[in-house]
């Protein structure tokens, strides 16, 4: 692989051990995948910091980076961790709160600005703009919206970045593809929910290529960020073309490109019976709500009556309060990384297709669709 | 000979060949839950520590890393990882731990021979190669050769390793010969007719069972010609150019016995075995003629007069040195 002086000087060790470190493995990673040299990068966002997920080899290996003396030498945000406030009083143990808090607090000695899973909320990136992200909701944001460019990292490997401010050139980073093997149709979604269920069928009917979406022009950005983050869990893409959204779409070439409608008809059968959870925890912000997103909410709700609700927005989100007309606002938190068996909830009722299907699998319990104005209506007190 | 071509990821520096104990998952290993790093186990494939682990691949990108991180610190490292599929995790993986990292093309390659038992392998110059492994025991008859080789066997064959137990003379024909035949036998008749023997045990099932990557025990071998009929006066050197073609053990184990304690033991022993050779003079001599093959280095010296479990103790210590495998494990099972 090319490398620059100033690369080779890093790699051998003249910036310190830490950049040594992460140069070794971001190079022997960029040769691997056959990348001819690396690109410096503006922004770093590392996933893979929730304790539950990435338990005590995680924990192990940030605490020896950041003791190593490793800071960021770039714009670096991290996704969210576990969350650590109580469930209907119930809180987590002790131990996995302190080896939570940990980690968090490793990354902010290393230089980390934030903890969210929409780091473009934090610092919107520029077109064009060269980026190391790791969680695949926001890398499908920063390359399909922003027209930004970012590898799909893996956790670690955004980790390093960092701190190198550097990734491989991988073929995020060469601009849009010539062409798409799919073009996917989607009929108008009525809510954001709607849009991610579309995210999902759409992701597992074009797993094996790059696709052109057709029906989410003009559409708000929620429906957008819903789409995505639901998309990237069965395809594992760097991008969706998005027409009428994502700059320079009509450049791409649709000639041999396969075409799929997705409709309306198909989404139902991702909306639960809601009667089958009986003390459901609410949860809205996967992935995390925006500023305004939150104020319409918080708006929308009079005071919770029934249930609990969750709201997780990033860390710092400003003019939030920790609890707002019974509201639990979540910062820097994540329901769906969060063991959430352990607290003593019994379901999850959400309005994310992303969490509905990731809350299963890692936060142990069941988990249940339904449109926001549903969860909004059905929390608040009446009269 | 099982050869299965590999290409390097990343070696960082590490000088092949790299050889050791296979071990082999046709699963995509998901390294949080299907890996233990605090004790080095692989969910239903097994130990990973100093092995050859051969994986399709791993899954679940974000954990995998740090997972296969803590293993070496834990001193669990595998000597080297092969993968079918490699993405920019596992490749992440690899290198902040510091393990070599290959890529099959064919993982069925690998998984056939190693389903038939094939476990010994290295890895150099862009193939992963299954070896066969020859181990000779040697020694004076009441050494305790047959128990040790027997042993030895069947913790191999616990700990999941293709091994066969065999010994010389071999052939029936050979054994009626030396005890009720009518030929003069001569020193060098003799020994010709051992090697004769030797030669055809090795094509028959020597061979075959190296081929496919088996471990196989002798229970005598080259050595046991060359010190018995070279007590008797035949030239060492010949007895030695007779054996041009055979192959030397990749381990022989020499089990030392003062012959007079040897006779004893043997005399509680109810096989009338050919006696022809049992005089202490010349067993005298022989042990002579094994000793000189220790200093040269060809054999490693065992004190088979100790007991027979610390005989045993110390030869699976060298075949776990010279294999790079671990056997404490399934012998301390198979008590």
């Amino acid at each position: 692989m090319y490398l620059t002086r100033v690369e080779e000087r890093m790699l051998l060790g003249d910036y310190g051990e830490a950049v040594a470190k992460a140069m070794k493995v971001i190079v022997k990673v960029g040769e691997a995948l056959g990348a001819e040299r690396l690109i410096e990068v503006t922004h770093a966002h590392v996933s893979g910091i929730s304790y539950f997920n990435i338990g005590d080899p995680g924990l192990e290996f940030i605490e020896d980076l950041a003791r190593l003396g490793a800071r960021f030498s770039i714009f670096t945000t991290a996704n969210p961790y576990a969350v650590l406030v109580d469930y209907s009083g119930r809180s987590l143990a002790s131990e996995i709160v302190g080896k939570q808090l940990r980690i968090a607090s490793a990354l902010r000695t290393m230089g980390s600005r934030a903890f969210t899973c929409t780091p473009y909320y934090v610092r919107t990136p520029k077109p064009g703009e060269h980026l190391a992200w790791a969680e695949s909701s926001a890398v499908l944001y920063a390359n399909s919206v922003i027209g930004a460019m970012t590898n799909r990292e893996p956790g670690v490997l955004s980790l390093l970045a960092g701190i190198a401010g550097r990734t491989y050139l991988g073929d995020a980073h060469r601009g849009l593809p010539e062409e798409v093997e799919y073009i996917i149709e989607i009929e108008k979604p009525s809510d954001p929910s709607e849009a991610g269920v579309y995210g999902l069928i759409a992701g597992r009917v074009a797993s094996a290529g790059i696709a052109l979406v057709r029906g989410l022009t003009s559409m708000a950005e929620p429906y957008v960020k819903e789409f995505l983050a639901a998309y990237a869990i069965y395809s594992p893409t760097h991008i969706a073309i998005l027409e009428g959204v994502t700059p320079g779409y009509s450049r791409v070439s649709l000639a041999r490109a396969e075409r799929i409608q997705i409709g309306r008809s198909e989404l139902e059968e991702f909306y639960g019976n809601l009667d089958s959870c009986e003390s459901p925890l609410y949860l809205i912000g996967c992935p995390h709500l925006s500023l305004e997103e939150l104020e319409q909410v918080i708006s929308a709700v009079d005071s919770v009556g029934r249930g609990e609700l969750w709201v997780t927005v990033g860390d710092p989100m400003p003019q939030t309060g920790w609890l707002k007309r019974g509201v639990k606002v979540i910062s820097g938190g994540c329901a769906v990384t969060t063991k959430l068996d352990i607290l003593g909830v019994d379901c999850v009722v959400t309005d994310s297709a992303k969490a509905l299907i990731y809350i299963p699998r890692l936060a142990g319990v069941k988990a249940y669709l339904t449109r926001r104005s549903e969860i909004l209506r059905r929390v608040t007190k009446r009269g | 000979m099982v050869e299965v071509r590999i290409t390097p990821v990343f070696k960082d520096g590490t000088s092949e060949p790299i050889c050791g104990e296979v071990i082999v998952s046709e699963a995509l290993i998901s390294p949080l839950g299907d890996l233990d790093p605090e004790r080095g186990y692989l969910r239903n494939v097994g130990w990973v520590a100093n092995k050859i682990v051969v994986i399709k691949g791993f899954t679940g990108s974000t954990v995998g890393p740090y997972v296969v991180y803590s293993l070496v610190k834990s001193g669990n490292s595998p000597k080297a990882l092969v993968v079918e599929t490699v993405d920019a995790s596992t490749v992440a993986s690899a290198v902040l731990a510091g393990i070599p990292l290959y890529k099959v093309d064919n993982l069925s390659a690998i998984v056939e021979p190693f389903r038939r038992g094939a476990r010994i392998a290295c890895i150099e110059s862009g193939t992963l190669k299954f070896k066969g492994v020859l181990i000779a025991i040697e020694g004076l008859d009441g050494a305790g050769k047959t128990s040790i080789a027997r042993t030895l066997h069947e913790v191999l064959l616990n700990c999941g390793f293709r091994s066969i137990y065999t010994y010389e003379p071999y052939s029936n024909a050979i054994r009626e010969i030396f005890e009720f035949g009518t030929l003069k036998l001569t020193p060098e008749v003799e020994a010709l007719l051992m090697v004769a023997d030797r030669y055809s045990h090795y094509v028959e099932i020597v061979k075959p069972e190296l081929d496919a990557g088996g471990i196989v025990i002798l229970d005598r071998y080259m050595y046991s010609t060359i010190a018995y009929q070279g007590s008797i006066g035949v030239d060492l050197e010949w007895l030695e150019s007779l054996h041009r073609y055979l192959p030397k053990p990749d381990i022989c184990i020499y089990l030392d016995i003062d012959p007079e304690l040897g006779l004893r033991r043997k005399a509680g022993s109810e096989r009338p075995k050919l006696k022809y050779f049992e005089t202490i003079e010349r067993l005298k001599r022989a042990r002579e003629i094994y000793l000189d093959l220790v200093s040269k280095g060809k054999m490693v010296l065992v004190d088979a007069s100790q007991d027979l479990h610390l005989v045993l103790g110390r030869v699976l210590e060298i075949v776990e040195e010279r294999l790079g495998i671990d056997l404490r494990r399934c012998y301390s099972e198979l008590q």
